[in-house]
């Protein structure tokens, strides 16, 4: 190992090691191992990479290991250089394009969803994510950067005359339009409802709300049923807070809508993660990059939820509310006394 | 005295409609007697919050079996939180709203389970205090030998282990499993003969 190490100059360690994170973050020994030099040698070049802002380092399960800086894609996640490549050309030509016929500049939301649209109809395999607004590429999309390439796929016609299809029949003047011809064009349910649930708090038009809250609550549970405390308790708060008649409150309403917003985002990062184990990733190391991410947005969902929740239980009565006995009911409760004796509800 | 409350006699509590469902009435007037007095553990909090979860999930299957007869109860993904045996409760509930128009099922289950989950935010915001305690296991395995259920065993745990930093408290409960003489049994176990019991009273047992 001695004697490949003597023939490496400093830059070219460097760049192997850079090369050996592309995948996914590694330890030290496994960099030595992928790059065939020794682990001190890894550690002295891998300290001046966090160093230049090149690799980053990551605390994980007690100890060190390094991920690097792409500097162009969310989370630093690694995408493949043809990936890259293609994306730009994707970018140029449609920035270029929309120019062209539109007379204006293109909008972030638009450039995503043109992206994905040519991906999905040309079947192009792009790292092309659900996030916050639907999909969108991994690859950052920074308007004031210059996209231009030299490097021209192998079906380069064919995504031009896509790009203009989508300027021609997919381009709306609102935003909200794309994002909601977008999901509409998906099999993403909890998406649509996330829109249709956060429509009702924008106009104040709290009827049917109660039922939008609850397909969104069950439609989650369904998507991700491993962890549905948080959606679950915001669920709560709007039911109750509809029944109570205090969503006319401004306080009550803006700080469901932060909660919501910041519960949303915790929902998109898992999202993001379960779009990448479809993409391919390994698991372990989709999980490695998304977990921190998760677990932040996370955080900040509880804090603003038990804000909102302090608010609600103020505003609770002091006396239980009396269920309404009718003969329909009687029927449910006959039904249900049963499973209640049981106790299997405790299983 | 304070009152330490097991998950059944808060559901039957919020179960009550002035039925003449004699357990219900009898729950619902001694929280209601009791109510500042009473303290719940976290645990039981989580199991009644289960309990919500897990019947609005039931309701939920018998709307989407009425609006769609090909519908197999149990196999929606978010129904998956439901075991073998609760699918059956599904069935019989759907058999018993089966002549229901779907309109007033959902009308009926909605309003239900609404009062439900606002009833028991009030009876928490009403409450002397919730307590955050892990059950202690070897405690609960011990105490499994008397009583059959595990789920018992864990809240009785907790109890046992809040009475030893407190003034004796009632651990009030509904529960079938925890007869009066077993408990009566565990205060005499010689290997519990370190702890301070709490007093005991089942309203299952009890008359008016």
């Amino acid at each position: 190992m001695t004697d490949i190490i003597e023939r490496k100059t400093p830059e070219e360690i460097k760049k192997r090691i850079i090369e050996s994170l592309n995948d996914k973050p590694l330890n030290a020994q496994e960099i030595s191992k992928q790059i065939g030099s020794n682990w001190s040698t890894v550690r002295e070049y891998v300290e001046q990479l966090v160093r230049e802002a090149k690799v980053k380092e990551i605390i994980f399960g007690g100890s060190s290991i390094y991920q690097r800086i792409t500097g162009d894609t969310y989370f630093n996640l690694p995408i493949k250089e043809n990936e890259r490549d293609t994306l730009k050309f994707i970018f140029s030509n449609a920035i270029k394009e929309y120019k062209e016929l539109i007379g204006k500049p293109i909008r972030r939301t638009d450039l995503a969803k043109l992206t994905d649209y040519v991906n999905s109809e040309l079947k192009l395999q792009l790292p092309i994510v659900w996030y916050i607004y639907g999909p969108m590429p991994l690859m950052i999309i920074d308007l004031q950067k210059d996209y231009s390439t030299n490097f021209v796929p192998k079906n380069a016609e064919e995504i031009k005359k896509n790009i203009k299809a989508w300027i021609r029949d997919k381009r709306k003047d609102k935003v909200r339009e794309v994002i909601q011809e977008c999901y509409n064009n998906s099999n993403e349910k909890l998406y649509k409802i996330k829109l249709s649930l956060f429509d009702k708090f924008e106009k104040n038009d709290y009827k049917g709300l109660y039922q939008t809250a609850k397909d969104f609550y069950l439609t989650y549970l369904a998507s991700y049923n491993d962890d549905s405390k948080i959606v679950e308790r915001i669920y709560e708060v709007v039911s109750g807070s509809d029944y109570l008649g205090i969503l006319k409150e401004p306080k009550i309403k803006n700080k469901i809508l932060l909660t919501l917003n910041d519960i949303w985002k915790y929902i998109a990062s898992k999202a993001l993660l379960k779009s990448l184990l479809v993409l391919g990733y390994e698991k372990e190391s989709a999980e490695l990059f998304m977990s921190p991410v998760i677990e932040t947005k996370k955080y900040l969902s509880e804090e603003s939820l038990k804000e909102i929740e302090e608010e609600y239980i103020e505003r609770l009565p002091e006396t239980s509310i009396q269920i309404k006995a009718s003969e329909t009911g009687k029927k449910v409760s006959e039904a249900m006394n049963k499973w209640l004796d049981s106790e299997a509800w405790r299983g | 005295m304070d009152y330490f409350a097991d998950s059944c006699i808060v559901i039957n509590f919020l179960e009550f409609k002035n039925s003449d469902e004699e357990i219900k009435k009898r729950c619902y007037n001694y929280i209601n007697a009791h109510k500042s007095d009473i303290f719940i553990c976290t645990y039981v909090s989580e199991e009644i919050k289960n309990y919500l979860r897990k019947k609005e999930i039931m309701q939920n299957e018998v709307i989407q079996k009425k609006k769609n007869h090909e519908y197999i109860m149990g196999t929606n993904r978010e129904a998956e939180i439901l075991n073998k045996k609760e699918i059956f409760f599904v069935e019989d509930l759907y058999k018993e709203m089966e002549n229901v128009p779907v309109l007033d099922c959902e009308k009926e289950f909605e309003e239900e389970i609404r009062i439900l989950r606002l009833n028991f935010g009030i009876f928490l915001k009403k409450i002397k205090e919730l307590i955050s305690q892990q059950f202690d296991t070897n405690l609960a395995n011990l105490l499994r030998e008397t009583i059959e259920d595990y789920a018992d065993c864990k809240v009785l745990s907790i109890a046992l282990q809040i009475q030893q930093n407190k003034e004796i408290f009632t651990f009030v409960t509904a529960d079938r499993h925890f007869l009066p003489n077993a408990f009566d049994y565990l205060t005499k176990e010689p290997r519990l003969a370190s702890y301070k019991f709490p007093k005991f009273k089942n309203l299952l047992f009890e008359k008016d």
